[in-house]
């Protein structure tokens, strides 16, 4: 019950605020109330949360009962640490740009926070895909209506690449659907049931590269990219801090819940595959970012080089990268998404995110600049970091794989000091230049709780870990077996 | 147990004083500040865990306690289990002993070097953050707690060589400080995990690690030491990634005394002592250390010898001695090289603090061209360096003689001569460059410059510091000399012992000591009345004065291609290929559709057209197949 309240309330919240037209103070405060009302029940979730491989605070009710959809949701280990991160950063985005005078705005981005809770909780197939939908409208609004430069072209071209994957999706799931129907005789779009519709290998192949066509695009891996650097360069903050702190995890959370659920098996058959891909797209993003000299395209990225290292701990499965991997998931969306805050503060000062023309700002703005480093190096990974333990836990991981994948993992150390070694130095340093207005009060109030959960899962990571882990060994356990075999 | 809990501690004052002072540095305006609180607030956390460190060590030498103190789980994995715990036996206590007495000695002695900066307390709270990680580093009770520590120095020494931030060459410095030590990261990381995966299972402790080292492959294990190894160059400025070392000058010299020369660079000479019994077991792995040290050891001292910046002097010398110390670890004596490091850290850390109170007296001035005549103007400092620089040149009796002796002695009985004659060599080099080093500065031309007074707190900590750099050689007395090594003896690593007798012995320290003197009257010649400049005509010499262009060749070989490679990524792969086919198959889209768009055209005499066709061949397919 109290997880539906948090899907829909947002949903209907934003309805309502459109309909009755409201001003635009009005409707910041409630957004805003309504964000912090689901982050509170979402620590209460938290507290409550068991720590065992279950699904908790399921509810299961028929929806269209011929076709076997329900309406059945629920929170395990696997979703849990992007439930967490979707309820609690929102709000703090909201806090931060709370200047922002756009009603438009605000509302799309109550919607996309029910699209994204729903497609993360849901647990039917049909539930999923009609959330995931959900939250691609609201965004090419936001892009569309309130972006920067061509941003009509580039919201469509992202739209008509998400689309094109979640056709290849949507056709996956009906094959599948029909496949179940044919053998069982009764429709079901439950995923733990879906587990034993039977398939040719080829079939398998074809319908998993359907799925994984759809979650590639989101998150993005290799080569379905190009939307990227310029979808979020022509984004507004709040945009991209969506997509790149939260929807891009629900590629990879759809990877572990949905690929790893159905096609166990045939997921592990592919995984050096996907590895290897992963560890590639890893340095290529990485070496894309090197010679570039805009912000916002740096840190997509960036993002994207240690997304491409969260697939790679996704597929190697075992137990410690799979916690690896969900505290990369926590982790990478909290210092994406103070980072892109910091960026958006920094482009309405300086009214540029271009290297070449920023740097001597730490002279008059020490508070900036301690959070703005502090989160590029979480992001580089330093001791008591989240990021730090994160990357250390999936680099562990793949050494118990393989050495050679291990050796390669391992450069995710060297791949982004570089640039952002370098970000750091032409953002803050170098002889001062005009005035630079120190963070507010209200941004201390988005940024501080970001640094400290950003620590707190850095040095007390085993608090959260354990709550994840049982979900964790069920799932690496499977592929022990299926090595095993 | 009350004594075990004195462990956290020693992390625990740094850590305080860094915290409250970020606090205070926050809130209160500079203006408003009272300098006594903030002055107490950066040298009590490192006083208190010195006083810490010092009981502790007596203890364990005394009545070889060894400590242990578990504070949390770190991670708790499936096939392994990470605490946050922290150990002291002998080898970490002797590491604190200096760490923290010498880091107290040059907090204070910051404190009167800072005094006039806007920004000190900045800069402590980096310097008290860095004693936290150093500790942190040398207290780890498994390699993961050592890496946290050894991650947390890299980051402090970056953010002080960096602290200069107004000038973009600081910031270049630190960041190649950074990139570097994160090369060096690499192989110790996979080194670490490698061991995690192969033997963690029974334990990660370092004393659980180093029962079943057995287990292992020795292709293995080979590989790790060499992985483990390539951590320590990083850290311990050897080639190939010593190039940060004098790069990192840039920061405040109190920062190059503490960090680059006396704590932070030997970690890596501590971290190979602290794996000894696993390098013990890969003796070819120990050979290609030595080398290394030695190659590092004779490279860096032929620089010296052609370096004006004061700084960078001393720079190269310390990652010369460091090379001494490799030297001994690759071949087995681990204590020698731990009581080099030792010494070392109190005649290295009194050079570093003249030379920071010789720049600041000449305001700011670091070329030693520019110097001249200070032996009038600063006779204390002059005769604290002088002992400093005749320990380090391994003048009896100071302690540099003993470290440096005792180290010698063990290449030349290994057998390994061609690594006895590099240090020989090298040794001869220190002499030379130490004196040049000693003669431009404090004779040479009379020239006439104007000096500022230094302060007493600045001298005290020098002094001291200059003392013990006399006395600290006889804790390690050679049983020739009638001692019988306790230092050695204390730490119980396991250290290869040839036995040679006296007469090689003496006969060793005569040639050394020839040697030295030879040098040092060589550099008197050339040095002591220098009033025309060296010149700079030679090959030789052109390689020397700019550092054999390694930074050149580097840049050449690495950073130029990789930023071609990525402006070839960007903009013919990503832009010019994938996303141009990308496009194309959208664009490509409403071409075809505008070429069939022709049939929509709204005309309807074609439609009435294409109807009749229709129509006409269904009737012919009626009449011809049906009928």
């Amino acid at each position: 019950m109290i997880l539906s309240v948090m899907i829909f309330t947002p949903f209907l919240a934003g309805v309502f605020l459109y309909l009755f037209r409201a001003k635009i103070n009005f409707v910041k405060a409630s957004v805003l109330l309504v964000q912090v009302f689901i982050a509170s029940l979402a620590i209460d979730v938290y507290m409550g949360f068991e720590p065992s491989a279950i699904l908790q605070f399921e509810s299961n009710i028929p929806w269209i009962p011929f076709y076997g959809i329900n309406y059945h949701i629920g929170l395990d280990g696997v979703s849990l640490s992007l439930f967490m991160m979707v309820a609690l950063i929102m709000p703090l985005v909201s806090i931060a740009l709370y200047d922002r005078a756009f009603v438009g705005l605000w509302i799309n981005s109550l919607i996309v926070q029910s699209g994204i809770m729903g497609a993360l909780l849901a647990q039917d197939l049909m539930l999923f895909y009609l959330f995931w939908e959900t939250m691609l409208l609201p965004i090419f609004f936001m892009i569309g209506i309130y972006g920067y430069g061509k941003k009509e072209f580039f919201s469509m071209k992202f739209t008509i690449y998400t689309i094109f994957g979640s056709l290849a999706m949507l056709i996956s799931i009906l094959y599948l659907i029909i496949s179940f129907k044919v053998q069982h005789g009764f429709y079901t779009f439950d995923i733990v049931s879906l587990k034993d519709t039977i398939l040719t290998h080829q079939e398998q192949i074809f319908i998993f590269l359907g799925f994984a066509l759809a979650f590639g695009i989101k998150i993005p891996i290799f080569p379905f990219h190009t939307w990227l650097a310029d979808t979020y360069k022509s984004s507004p903050t709040i945009a991209i801090v969506i997509l790149s702190a939260l929807m891009s995890k629900l590629g990879i959370y759809a990877i572990y819940r949905i690929l790893f659920g159905i096609f166990a098996s045939i997921s592990l058959e592919l995984a050096h595959l996907v590895i290897s891909l992963g560890l590639a797209s890893m340095l290529y993003f990485a070496l894309l970012a090197i010679n570039s000299i805009d912000l916002k395209k740096i840190f997509a990225y960036s993002s994207a080089s240690h997304l491409s290292l969260i697939l790679v701990g996704l597929f190697i499965h075992n137990s410690t990268s799979l916690l690896g991997v969900s505290l990369f998931i926590a982790s990478h969306a909290l210092s994406t998404a103070a980072i892109f805050i910091m960026i958006a503060i920094l482009y309405n000062r300086r009214e540029s995110i271009n290297l070449d023309s920023l740097g001597g700002i730490v002279q008059s703005a020490p508070l900036f600049s301690l959070f703005f480093a502090f989160f590029a190096l979480s992001i580089v990974g330093i001791p008591f970091t989240s990021g730090f333990v994160s990357e250390i836990l999936i680099i562990l991981g793949s050494f118990e794989y393989s050495s050679i994948v291990g050796f390669v993992a391992t450069t995710s150390i060297l791949a982004s000091i570089v640039f952002i070694l370098n970000v750091i130095k032409k953002t803050l340093f170098g002889k001062k230049q005009e005035d630079f207005k120190d963070l507010q009060s209200k941004e201390l109030l988005s940024l501080i709780p970001l640094a400290l959960l950003i620590l707190a899962l850095g040095i007390f990571p085993n608090t959260f870990l354990s709550k994840v882990k049982p979900t964790v060994d069920n799932y690496s356990n499977s592929s022990k077996a299926h090595y095993a075999k | 147990m009350l004594q075990s809990n004195l462990l956290f501690y020693i992390l625990f004052w740094p850590l305080l004083s860094a915290i409250i002072l970020s606090v205070l540095n926050l809130f209160i305006k500079k203006e408003l500040r009272s300098q006594i609180l903030f002055d107490f607030l950066s040298v009590a956390g490192v006083s208190f865990s010195a006083v810490i460190s010092l009981y502790l060590a007596y203890q364990n030498y005394v009545f070889s306690f060894d400590f242990g103190y578990n504070i949390y789980t770190f991670l708790d994995l499936e096939s392994l289990k990470i605490d946050f715990a922290l150990k002291a036996d002998a080898l970490s206590l002797m590491m604190l002993s200096f760490v923290n007495p010498v880091g107290t000695a040059i907090f204070f002695y910051a404190l009167a070097y800072m005094r006039d900066d806007r920004s000190s307390a900045r800069f402590f709270i980096y310097f008290n953050l860095f004693i936290f990680f150093m500790n942190l580093l040398v207290l780890g009770a498994n390699p993961f707690i050592m890496f946290l520590g050894w991650e947390g120095v890299g980051i402090m020494s970056y953010l002080l060589i960096g602290f200069y931030y107004d000038d973009f060459s600081n910031i270049k410095a630190a960041n190649k400080a950074f990139i570097l030590n994160r090369i060096g990261d690499f192989g110790f990381l996979s080194g670490i995990f490698l061991l995690a995966v192969f033997i963690g299972v029974d334990g990660y402790s370092f004393e659980a690690l180093s029962e079943s080292y057995y287990k292992i492959e020795p292709f293995y294990l080979n590989l790790i030491a060499i992985l483990l190894f390539v951590g320590a160059m990083g850290k311990s400025a050897q080639i190939p990634l010593y190039v940060w070392l004098p790069d990192a000058m840039a920061g405040p010299t109190p920062v190059s005394a503490l960090i680059h020369a006396a704590t932070m660079v030997t970690a890596g000479v501590y971290m190979v002592a602290r794996f000894s019994d696993l390098f013990s077991m890969v003796e070819e792995v120990g050979v290609f250390i030595a080398y290394i040290g030695a190659f590092s050891a004779l490279l860096a001292a032929l620089i010296a010898t052609k370096t004006y910046d004061i700084k960078k002097i001393l720079a190269y010398s310390t990652m010369s001695q460091l090379g001494y110390m490799f030297m001994a670890e690759g071949l087995g004596n681990y204590s020698y090289a731990l009581f080099h490091v030792f010494t070392h850290s109190f005649f290295k850390a009194t050079l570093f603090m003249g030379a920071g109170a010789i720049i600041l007296a000449l305001h700011h001035e670091q070329d030693i061209r520019k110097m001249g005549n200070l032996k009038d103007k600063m006779p204390a400092l002059f005769y604290m360096m002088l002992v400093a620089a005749l320990s380090i040149s391994a003048i009896f009796p100071f302690s540099g003689f003993f470290s440096k002796d005792a180290i010698m002695l063990h290449l030349f009985s290994s057998g390994h001569y061609l690594i006895y004659f590099i240090a020989l060599f090298t040794s001869f080099l220190t002499a030379f460059y130490m004196f040049r080093f000693i003669f431009y500065i404090f004779f040479s031309h009379k020239r006439d410059i104007e000096v500022k007074a230094t302060s007493k707190l600045m001298l005290i900590p020098i002094g001291v510091l200059s003392f013990f750099t006399i006395i600290v050689g006889f804790l390690n007395t050679p049983e020739l000399l009638g001692g019988d090594e306790r230092f050695s003896l204390w730490l119980s690593l396991f250290d290869q012992r040839y036995f040679v007798s006296h007469l090689v012995e003496i006969s060793l320290i005569v040639i050394n000591t020839v040697f030295i003197l030879l040098a040092i009257f060589l550099a008197y010649l050339r040095f002591y009345k220098l009033i025309r400049l060296e010149d700079e005509a030679s090959t030789l010499s052109k390689l020397l004065s700019n550092a054999f262009y390694v930074d050149k060749i580097y840049n050449n070989l690495f950073t130029k291609p990789l930023h071609k490679l990525s402006c070839f990524a960007d903009e013919k792969c990503d832009i010019g290929f994938i996303d141009k086919l990308i496009n194309s198959l959208a664009f490509g889209y409403i071409k075809i559709s505008k070429k069939f768009s022709v049939t929509q055209n709204g005309s309807l005499n074609l439609y009435m057209l294409v109807s009749l066709g229709g129509v006409s061949l269904m009737m012919i397919y009626i009449l011809v197949v049906l009928l």
